[in-house]
């Protein structure tokens, strides 16, 4: 009987050491142990040994039994390992060929810094706000204090349409429009395109500015500096200096200047600071009291600032770009700096 | 403006450096542009802003420096004895625009060079050095500020002087060799006959100072900035003095500038000097301005010593009257050469500048929190995140944003053959490639195009988001061009051109972003486009838009030979609609089931109606069209579509059920929309 047994063993063992697939060893595992296996036929004649046999060849069979199916289960193993090891050798890709692309554009770099810089307000508790490019001499000039034949008229040399329209030469204008609808308290910044007749390296005939407005019965001087020292300082760094410097709008007083550190030599003196180690980067001041006149303000009553900040220079200070005029001829090779920028 | 640092130190013993020195001006507001290293000396160039007259001088940058430092200002004295026992003879018609009028007579001049030192200093500050009498006057204009003139005194009509609106058709050639014909709004000084003077701004050649000159007459005068102004820019001509007289010259200073002229005019050529004639014919006095630290504070957020503020306004000039130490407060009276010092707010300027700006803390104010209620900035807020929205989304599709000017060539328009309609012309155009407010954003994108086609790049995508101005009205648009290759060949995809139905799957992919039931394109023909491949976009009945290929003659006009693919698209009815928010989120719990309808129809078909009639149907939960195919068999001008859609199931369908459904909607398909089943 254990002889039987003992080929029954080797057997199934060989044949399971032979076999190639997963197939053939379920064929071995039903030949063996299915319900008319070998092992399962053998275990049958059990019955019919001596009592004293009985519990020893039972045993070697269990024994055995356990073997094979542990034999299967191993090889089982190995096989499936093998096929998985195949289909991952078929499917096996160069690592190190490009990816398919999916399409990159650009965002303009001064509707990028718009963006950044309204973020940046907002954040400050500023709304932003809009107005018109074709203005009338009242709220690009006179409302701002600058009555005719005003000598701060020069320095914004200005484009006439007919029927006395202008385009707005700053974007001061959205001040006066905005407090003619609305009373304090008011925090507002204004984005848009102005337009001054100058055409040279560094001025062109239409640029961007934001201008931004802050009212209310108790905003200070100090406060301006707060809010634009902050506004620097997130969009170049805090580490920045900033300096604000006595000035003239006729539209603002006190009115300041203000300047930050050269962001190229970082205040050590270069081309592009003119060697002073400081970059004027906007204007600003508290409003006049006569604005607040036009606008039926009670002057004791109300006060704040506004600033105007020119987008070109600043996107020029912020992304290295030396020629104002390579903001409006849309060369790609320009364009393509920005690629994959989102706002 | 420049000045030089020595004459500067004739006023005030400074011990600081020219360069520390110009530091302190620029941070108290007087901006020093640079300091020029001469031989001998250091010349300032400084930036002026247009409120300080009184700085447009030595003296007064001086004073200014008096101030900063604390130091006294030095007046050096000049006594002149009036010899001649005469007077010139003087005539003011025109009271308001020459309040006064202070002249003297100096005769028997020999006049000649001027000394060197004079001469180095004014061409060293930008002015010709002409004669010894001239250069005496604008010696003095450099020094106080104020603006004279010498009249050859034989060449004067009568030897008299009127100050006198100029008459109509009257003319005058003026020092600059220009014959000016002028106005009844010119202010003159004239003789007996003619004008021998544009006032304040430039002297007639006729009775200019000439080598020979032996008798003169010495003008010192204040003139109104506004006519100064006027006639300035009238006759484009701005001087030394039109510049100081219109930014307001000091009222008080007419007769000591006058009498330092004439002390330098006899030092230098000799002669003897008269009497003074001073028409004073009304007054300008400054008005007391009441000062309150308190306001002071409120506005600057920090304060400053008082008795310190009551000095610099001193130290500036002012009179500062009625002190009240308790209360903080003072009369102040400022000076005549101060014009812009007239309200509380201006002092309190003058004291935190002089007091440093740097004095003043840096605070952030608490505002309350931006709120979108506020019912007049939600539009702006809207429009703000639309056009993010938009530039996202298309420069995540691969283009690139351009910013194109707001005017543009009336010529290009033309050759574009742009509507002639609509247009608004710059009435002063810097030159004619910008005489137009631009009514398309079109132009701008093909002209970018342009530009870029000369450095040999052609395969473009580009988009502007901007405002267009027909007939003066401003509109926000947004414009896409496509042209040359979309992609490139690489491994995964072969290259290929943009064409109509890319820019369309843009312009369909931004409008369904937003809140928009429905938007039509329909064929139409436009002179820009393509015959065959232009659409409008209608909304509500309205255009709102047009896309299609560039009209093969403007590309022979522009001599392109790449397509190019033209949108542009009105952004008001996006803005009023709204960006979608998500839709209701509703799983079905059944799978869709999926059947394929081909049909054939004409190719002129219009298949937006196809797929708005499956869309329509409540049993379909979507519908796309999978394929299009065009075959000799189907007949001429005919193509066969095949929509794949999906059925909703609100239970388990049997295949009875889905049938029958699926009969109905091919039913109703072919008698409606005169299609047949393939």
């Amino acid at each position: 009987m254990l002889k039987e047994l003992e080929k029954i063993h080797k057997e199934a063992l060989a044949a399971i050491e032979k076999s190639s697939d997963e197939k053939s060893l379920e064929d071995i595992r039903v030949n063996v142990t299915g319900r008319n296996g070998s092992l399962t036929l053998f275990l049958k004649k059990l019955g019919t040994l001596s009592k004293e046999e009985r519990p020893v060849v039972g045993s070697a069979a269990n024994k055995i039994k356990e073997e094979i199916l542990l034999a299967l289960e191993e090889k089982k193993k190995k096989l499936s390992l093998e096929r998985i090891a195949k289909i991952e050798s078929v499917d096996s890709v160069n690592v190190t060929l490009p990816g398919r692309e999916i399409p990159k554009g650009s965002i303009h770099p001064i509707n990028l810094l718009i963006s950044d810089l309204v973020k940046i307000f907002s954040r400050a508790g500023f709304s932003v706000v809009f107005g018109p490019e074709i203005e009338i001499d009242y709220y690009n000039f006179e409302a701002l204090n600058m009555p005719p034949a005003h000598p701060a008229r020069d320095m914004q040399d200005t484009f006439y349409l007919d029927k006395g329209r202008l385009l707005r030469t700053h974007t001061s204008a959205v001040q006066v429009r905005i407090m003619e609808k609305k009373k304090p308290p008011l925090a507002i910044i204004a984005p848009g395109k102005v337009y001054r007749r100058d055409d040279d390296i560094s001025h062109s005939p239409m640029f961007h500015q934001i201008e931004g407005l802050l009212v209310d019965e108790k905003t200070t001087f100090a406060h301006l500096k707060g809010v634009l020292t902050y506004v620097l300082h997130e969009l170049f760094g805090q580490d920045l200096k900033v300096r604000f410097r006595p000035s003239y709008f006729p539209y603002t007083e006190p009115s300041a200047e203000v300047d930050i550190e050269c962001v190229f030599c970082r205040g050590k003196g270069c081309k592009t600071c003119k060697q002073s180690g400081w970059l004027e980067v906007l204007g600003s001041g508290m409003v006049h009291p006569e604005v607040f006149k036009f606008v039926n303000y009670d002057e004791e009553l109300y006060q704040g600032f506004a600033f105007g900040m020119g987008m070109e220079r600043l996107a020029m200070l912020k992304y290295g770009i030396n020629d104002i005029r390579l903001y409006y001829e849309n060369d790609i090779r320009f364009l393509s700096s920005f690629l994959g920028i989102l706002p | 403006m420049k000045v030089l640092w020595n004459w500067i130190k004739e006023f005030i013993e400074l011990k600081v450096s020219p360069f520390e020195a110009a530091e302190s001006l620029t941070m108290s507001g007087i901006e020093v542009e640079s300091v020029e290293k001469l031989d001998e000396d250091f010349l300032f160039d400084i930036n002026l802003t247009a409120n300080r007259p009184d700085c447009l001088s030595v003296r007064g940058v001086a004073r200014e420096l008096s101030v900063i430092y604390d130091l006294p200002l030095k007046e050096p004295s000049y006594s002149l004895s009036f010899v001649l026992n005469k007077k010139p003879k003087v005539t003011i018609e025109s009271p308001t625009l020459c309040p006064r009028y202070s002249a003297l007579i100096i005769e028997g001049v020999k006049n000649t060079t001027s000394p060197s030192k004079v001469r180095y200093r004014l061409e060293a500050c930008g002015i010709r050095s002409i004669n010894a009498i001239v250069d005496a006057t604008n010696y003095i204009l450099l020094e106080t500020g104020h603006p004279l003139h010498a009249f050859d005194l034989d060449s004067l009509e009568e030897k008299e002087i009127i100050v006198r609106c100029a008459r109509e058709n009257e003319t005058i050639t003026t020092l600059d060799g220009i014959n000016r014909k002028l106005t009844t709004e010119d202010l003159v000084i004239a003789d007996k006959q003619s004008p021998v003077a544009l006032a304040g701004i430039m002297g007639g050649a006729y009775t200019e100072i000439k080598d020979s000159t032996v008798n003169i007459l010495l003008e010192s005068a204040y003139f109104n900035p506004v006519s100064i102004r006027k006639t300035s820019r009238r006759h484009s001509l701005h001087t030394e003095a039109s510049h100081r007289f219109e930014r307001g010259a000091d009222f008080e200073e007419t007769v000591p500038s006058l009498i330092k002229t004439a002390k330098l005019i006899t030092e230098w050529t000799g002669g003897k000097v008269s009497e003074i004639t001073d028409c004073r014919l009304s007054e300008l006095k400054p008005s007391v301005i009441n000062f309150r630290l308190k306001r002071y504070e409120k506005i600057i957020g920090s304060t400053v010593d008082f008795d310190k503020a009551c000095h610099i306004l001193e130290k500036l000039g002012c009179v500062v009257k009625s002190v009240d130490s308790g209360k903080c407060t003072a009369e102040i009276l400022p000076p005549s050469f101060r014009p812009d010092l007239v309200r509380e707010i201006d002092l309190i300027e003058e004291i935190c500048r002089l007091n440093g700006y740097d004095k003043v803390p840096v605070l952030m104010p608490e505002l309350p929190p931006v709120s979108s209620k506020e019912e007049m900035f939600k539009d702006f807020k809207n429009f703000f995140e639309v056009t993010t929205h938009i530039r996202t989304v298309l420069s995540s599709a691969g283009l690139k944003e351009t910013i194109n000017y707001s005017f543009e060539s009336s010529e290009f328009n033309n050759l574009l053959g742009m509507s002639e309609k609509e247009r608004e012309f710059l009435l002063n155009p810097l030159d004619s490639n910008q005489n137009m407010m631009r009514v398309s954003l079109l132009p701008g994108l093909l002209s970018s195009l342009l530009n870029n086609k000369r450095y040999l790049n052609t395969d473009l995508g580009f988009f502007e988001i901007g405002k267009i101005f027909p007939n003066g009205k401003e509109k926000e648009m947004l414009s896409i061009l496509l042209s040359g290759k979309k992609n490139f060949n690489s491994p995964y995809k072969k290259e290929r051109e943009w064409d109509f139905f890319d820019l369309k799957g843009i312009v369909e992919r931004i409008i369904s972003d937003f809140n928009i039931e429905k938007v039509c394109f329909e064929k139409s023909t436009v002179s820009l486009f393509h015959k065959g491949q232009c659409a409008q976009i209608i909304y509500d009945g309205k255009v709102v838009g047009i896309l299609g290929s560039l009209s093969p003659v403007i590309k022979e006009r522009l001599e392109l030979r790449q397509k190019v693919f033209l949108a542009e698209l009105e952004l008001e009815f996006l803005m009023k609609a709204g960006l979608k928010g998500p839709d209701n989120i509703e799983i079905e719990r059944f799978l869709p089931v999926k059947r394929d309808i081909s049909v054939v129809c004409s190719v002129e078909q219009n298949v937006e109606d196809l797929l708005r009639f499956f869309k329509d149907k409540k049993e379909i939960s979507s519908v796309v069209l999978s394929d299009i195919y065009k075959d000799e068999k189907l007949g001429k001008d005919k193509m066969s579509l095949t929509f794949s859609i999906s059925l909703k199931q609100i239970k388990k369908m049997t295949e009875e059920e889905i049938n029958s459904i699926m009969g109905d909607i091919i039913r109703e398909l072919i008698e409606k929309m005169k299609v047949a089943l393939r």
